[in-house]
């Protein structure tokens, strides 16, 4: 008896202490594992951010980065303004949803959906001229985010990206009843310059998207030198911003390659792309500060020397428009629509004349 | 009950060799929580050495992603009109007053572009200059309160330099538009 209980008890003895054994490796296994896991997140991030950077400088060019080995992230694009809607409290960052692994972003142009989960980036450098080379624009999209351009064929702007847009998941169509569902992550609707506005607000969403969750479907318009944003809501398109929604102007000298459209077609929505453009803006009035200088610094050397006349002329005609164009560019980092976009345009104009003017006289170019 | 001697004695040799059993499991478990113990140990540093090549790869990427930002800066890169800039060019007339620009505008946007790092400009060729981009020094305290810099992980690219009103720095004539030299970028850990 005292045998046949001792064996038993040894059993329980075995059992318990197995067991708690047991727990403890599968509680060390469950913590390592999600270190790895956030290790991985943080290491993907930092990778990301290292080719970020290599493409934003390699202006002009597309690169195809294969993320199959993540493709069961998402990837979350964002840039929030702040209360006053400036970028002084900008927050912005990129990042993997779910996770804290994220790469803040207060001073590049990242332009990008919202969400990106696909096995293939697809990343685009251009740098944003007004007129001169102000700084680089990042956009970022994937092979499953589908672009439909909906256009009449009569604008440049679409001659211009059936050129340019070799490598992206883009289709021309004539009318909003052509969108095709193939199963992409996402399908935005780029609605060209035309006569009769191709979506309406509160207007059906055709069939083949009506099926998608809201977040997947998203459309931009166009329309004399401003962008509308509208997003799905259930079967129908809303304007972002309410009834009359609110127009956002692009300021941009409208020439080829125009960095601004392009950004807002990738933006994920009105205030990501508002709030790029802010960040673009406080730099444009930084490098105009520079160039400002150098304009000081010819003035002067000029002004010793008689055979450079012609070119202090020209240059003392107006010798402070690239102070101006900063503060007009200052201001705009407080509130885009507050803005004054023909301002910044105008002073454009009026630099690319005078650099041009310089070129013609034999002078050095101040940009 | 009485007990006889010899079950007494057989009695003690059953006690016995059970306690014996139960020391052998237990002496087992003992070392076995040992070996484990000196598993994680081992873990463990394996994991500190692997974080601290991590952390010293971070750093040489971190100075590579500087020197292309500060090699591609807007505010110094050669400029060609409507054409494409010129590569790996820096205009001298920029450079002039960059440092205390850049300083002025440190605490508001330059800081978050270059953090704790060092970017110094170096021309070779037709005349040495000198030219401080930017420059943040990181410190740390040592146990005696002395501060020191942190270390810093040095990079250098060639560059060319262009110098459109073709002064030199006794703002006398120079002839030739190019001279080259080098930038030096030092990252901070």
């Amino acid at each position: 008896m005292k045998g046949q209980v001792t064996v038993q008890f040894n059993w329980i003895y075995v059992m318990v202490a197995g067991a708690a054994i047991l727990l403890f490796f599968i509680m060390i296994i469950t913590q390592q594992k999600e270190m790895s896991e956030k290790r991985l997140n943080y290491k993907v991030m930092n990778i990301l951010e290292n080719i970020f950077t290599g493409s934003t400088v390699a202006e002009n060019t597309k690169n195809f980065l294969d993320t199959s080995g993540v493709r069961n992230e998402v990837f979350q694009f964002r840039c929030e303004l702040d209360e006053a809607g400036g970028i002084y409290d900008v927050f912005s960052y990129y990042g993997i949803s779910g996770s804290s692994a994220s790469i803040e972003s207060p001073l590049s142009v990242v332009v990008a959906p919202l969400n990106v989960k696909t096995n293939k980036m697809i990343l685009w450098s251009m740098p944003y001229k007004l007129p001169f080379k102000v700084m680089d624009f990042l956009f970022v999209t994937s092979e499953n985010t589908k672009y439909y351009v909906v256009s009449d064929g009569s604008s440049d702007f679409y001659i211009e990206l059936m050129n340019s847009t070799n490598g992206l998941n883009v289709e021309f169509i004539d009318n909003v009843g052509e969108v095709e569902y193939n199963g992409e992550y996402h399908v935005r609707l780029i609605l060209l310059e035309s006569g009769i506005p191709f979506i309406e607000h509160e207007e059906a969403v055709p069939l083949e998207l009506s099926v998608l969750n809201n977040d997947q479907v998203s459309a931009v318009r166009f329309h004399d030198g401003a962008v509308l944003y509208y997003v799905k809501r259930g079967d129908a398109w809303y304007v972002e911003g309410g009834n009359e929604g609110e127009w956002t102007p692009l300021v941009s000298t409208g020439s080829e390659r125009d960095a601004v459209a392009y950004a807002a077609l990738f933006a994920g929505n009105a205030e990501t792309f508002r709030c790029n453009m802010m960040k673009a803006f406080k730099r444009l009035s930084l490098v105009s500060e520079v160039l400002q200088d150098k304009v000081d610094l010819m003035v002067g050397a000029y002004e010793s020397r008689e055979e450079y006349a012609d070119c202090l002329s020209i240059l003392k005609d107006d010798s402070t428009m690239y102070r101006t164009l900063s503060l007009a560019a200052q201001q705009c980092t407080t509130n885009y629509l507050a803005c004054g976009q023909f301002t910044l345009r105008d002073q454009a104009t009026k630099i690319y004349d005078l650099n041009q003017e310089l070129s013609a006289a034999g002078c050095t170019r101040v940009y | 009950m009485i007990l006889t001697k010899n079950f007494r004695q057989r009695g003690a040799r059953v006690y016995t060799k059970a306690q014996m059993q139960m020391m052998e499991s237990l002496v087992t478990m003992f070392i076995f929580f040992i070996l484990v113990v000196f598993g994680i140990i081992f873990f463990f540093k394996y994991q500190q050495i692997s974080l601290q090549e991590q952390e010293t790869e971070m750093l040489a990427q971190q100075a590579i992603d500087i020197s292309l930002t500060a090699l591609f800066l807007s505010e110094l890169y050669c400029s060609n009109g409507e054409s494409e800039s010129v590569d790996n060019c820096m205009d001298i007339q920029k450079l002039r007053g960059i440092e205390q620009f850049i300083d002025s505008h440190k605490q508001d946007y330059y800081f978050d572009m270059f953090g704790y790092s060092g970017i110094y400009v170096h021309q070779i060729y037709p005349e040495k200059r000198n030219w401080t981009v930017y420059e943040q020094v990181k410190t740390v305290t040592l146990e005696n309160g002395e501060k020191v810099p942190a270390d810093k992980e040095p990079t250098f690219f060639v560059i060319t330099l262009r110098n459109n009103l073709g002064l030199n720095s006794s703002n006398q004539t120079v002839y030739g538009e190019f001279g080259y030299g080098y930038i030096h970028v030092e990252a901070y850990s």
